[in-house]
C-alpha cells in the first residue's frame, strides 16, 4: 500500500464558496488535502475528534460560536493540535485573542495564493505563521494598552469591579468568577460591563492585556530559582 | 564556545544566569534593555539571546520583532514570570518568533536543557 505522505486537513468554513476555492486550490497541490469539512464550530470540532487531522483551517467567524472559541476548545481537548485561522479581518484584538487561544497561525483570506500555502505548509509541519505586518498591529495593540492605563483609570474602577480583573486576567470565565467570589452570573456580568465601559475597552483579552501591563514590571519579572 | 545575551533588567537574574551558563563554558555577555541588547546584537552577534519579556526602554515583544525585521539569525529564549491565562505573554512571544519560552521561576535543568536545544549540537560546549 502506497504510504500516506501529505498532509490532512480540516476546513472548518461557512462560506461554501470559500470551502469549495480552498478545497480546488489545494487539489493543485501535491502534498496538501481537505479531509473533511464543516460550516459551524460544532460540527468543526466533531470531524476534527474523528479524524484528527494535520491542521485545522478554521474561519474566525462562524454561526454558531466564534473562531477564536472554537480553537481554544479544540486546543484545549489536545494541545499538539495545529490550528490556522482565516479571516478577513486584521483586526490586532481578534489575533491577539487568537494566539491566546493558540492557534498557530493567523491567515488574511486575501493573500496571495502562495502565501496561503506556505503558511499551511510552515502551520502543518510545526512552526508558527503569524504575518509581520499582522504583529506590528497586535504589538501597537498590546503597547497600546500599556499606556492606556494609568492610575487615573484604574482608580475609576470601584473596588468590587476591581476585585474582577486579575480573575479576568487569569482567563477564567463569567461562571468561574462568579464562583470565586461569591457573586451571580448576572453580576460579574454587570460589572464586567461596568469595567469595559470605564475602560474604553470591549474584550476580556484587552482587560487581561491591561490588568497584566499595568502590573508593576518587578513583580512579573522577579522569581525564585530553584 | 557559544555566546549568549542576557537581556534582563534584574541584575540578580542576570547574574545567576551568568554564573550558571559560564560554568557549562559559554561565553555570556548582557544587556539591561531591548534598545541595549540590538545594539549588542549588532556589535557582537550572539548565537542566542535569554529574552526578558518585560524590559524598560523597549520590551522584549519588541525586540524580537526587530530582530526579525532584520532577519537576524540569533536563537532568541523568551523569558517571563507568572504569566496569566488572559495575557499570556510567553504564548505571544512564541507567535512573534521567540525560539523557545520559560516562564520564571525555571530550573537550572531546564534552562540548560532549552539553551541546548536552541544552540545547534555542534555549538554545545564540551563537557
Amino acid at each position: 500500500m502506497e504510504q500516506q505522505s501529505f498532509c490532512r486537513i480540516v476546513l472548518i468554513d461557512d462560506s461554501r464558496m470559500v470551502r469549495l476555492g480552498i478545497r480546488e486550490q489545494l487539489l493543485t497541490t501535491k502534498d496538501l488535502r481537505v479531509l473533511g469539512e464543516a460550516m459551524s464550530a460544532a460540527e468543526g470540532m466533531e470531524l476534527v475528534e474523528q479524524v484528527n487531522p494535520d491542521l485545522v483551517l478554521l474561519d474566525s467567524r462562524l454561526p454558531d460560536v466564534s473562531g477564536v472559541e472554537a480553537c481554544r476548545k479544540m486546543v484545549a481537548r489536545d494541545p499538539a493540535r495545529r490550528v490556522l485561522m482565516l479571516s478577513i479581518q486584521d483586526d490586532p484584538a481578534v489575533i491577539h485573542e487568537a494566539i491566546a487561544a493558540g492557534a498557530r497561525g493567523y491567515l488574511l483570506k486575501g493573500a496571495p495564493v502562495d502565501t496561503w500555502l506556505d503558511a499551511i505548509r510552515r502551520v502543518a509541519s510545526g512552526d508558527g505563521l503569524y504575518q509581520p505586518h499582522l504583529l506590528d498591529t497586535v504589538l501597537r495593540e498590546v503597547h497600546g494598552m500599556g499606556n492606556g492605563l494609568s492610575s487615573k483609570s484604574l482608580a475609576a474602577l470601584s473596588p468590587q469591579e476591581y476585585r474582577l480583573l486579575p480573575l479576568v486576567a487569569e482567563g477564567k470565565t463569567n461562571k468561574e468568577i462568579a464562583s470565586a467570589l461569591a457573586l451571580s452570573d448576572k453580576t460579574v456580568k454587570n460589572y464586567l460591563a461596568n469595567i469595559f465601559s470605564k475602560l474604553g475597552i470591549t474584550r476580556r483579552t484587552q482587560a487581561a492585556t491591561l490588568y497584566a501591563r499595568a502590573l508593576p514590571s518587578r513583580s512579573m519579572s522577579s522569581g525564585h530559582y530553584v | 564556545m557559544p555566546l549568549i545575551l542576557i537581556a534582563d533588567d534584574n541584575q540578580q537574574i542576570c547574574g545567576w544566569l551568568r554564573t550558571l551558563l559560564e560554568a557549562e563554558g559559554y561565553r555570556v555577555i548582557e544587556a539591561a534593555d531591548g534598545r541595549e541588547a540590538m545594539a549588542t546584537i549588532e556589535r557582537e552577534t550572539p548565537d542566542l539571546m535569554i529574552l526578558d519579556m518585560y524590559l524598560p526602554v523597549q520590551d522584549g515583544l519588541e525586540t524580537i520583532l526587530m530582530l526579525n525585521h532584520a532577519q537576524s539569525p540569533v536563537k532568541i529564549l523568551g523569558i517571563s514570570g507568572q504569566p496569566l491565562q488572559g495575557y499570556d505573554i510567553l504564548k505571544i512571544a512564541k507567535a512573534f518568533g521567540a525560539h523557545g519560552v520559560l516562564e520564571k521561576p525555571f530550573s537550572r535543568e531546564l534552562l540548560l536543557q532549552q539553551v541546548q536545544q536552541l544552540l545547534c549540537p555542534a555549538q554545545q560546549p564540551s563537557v
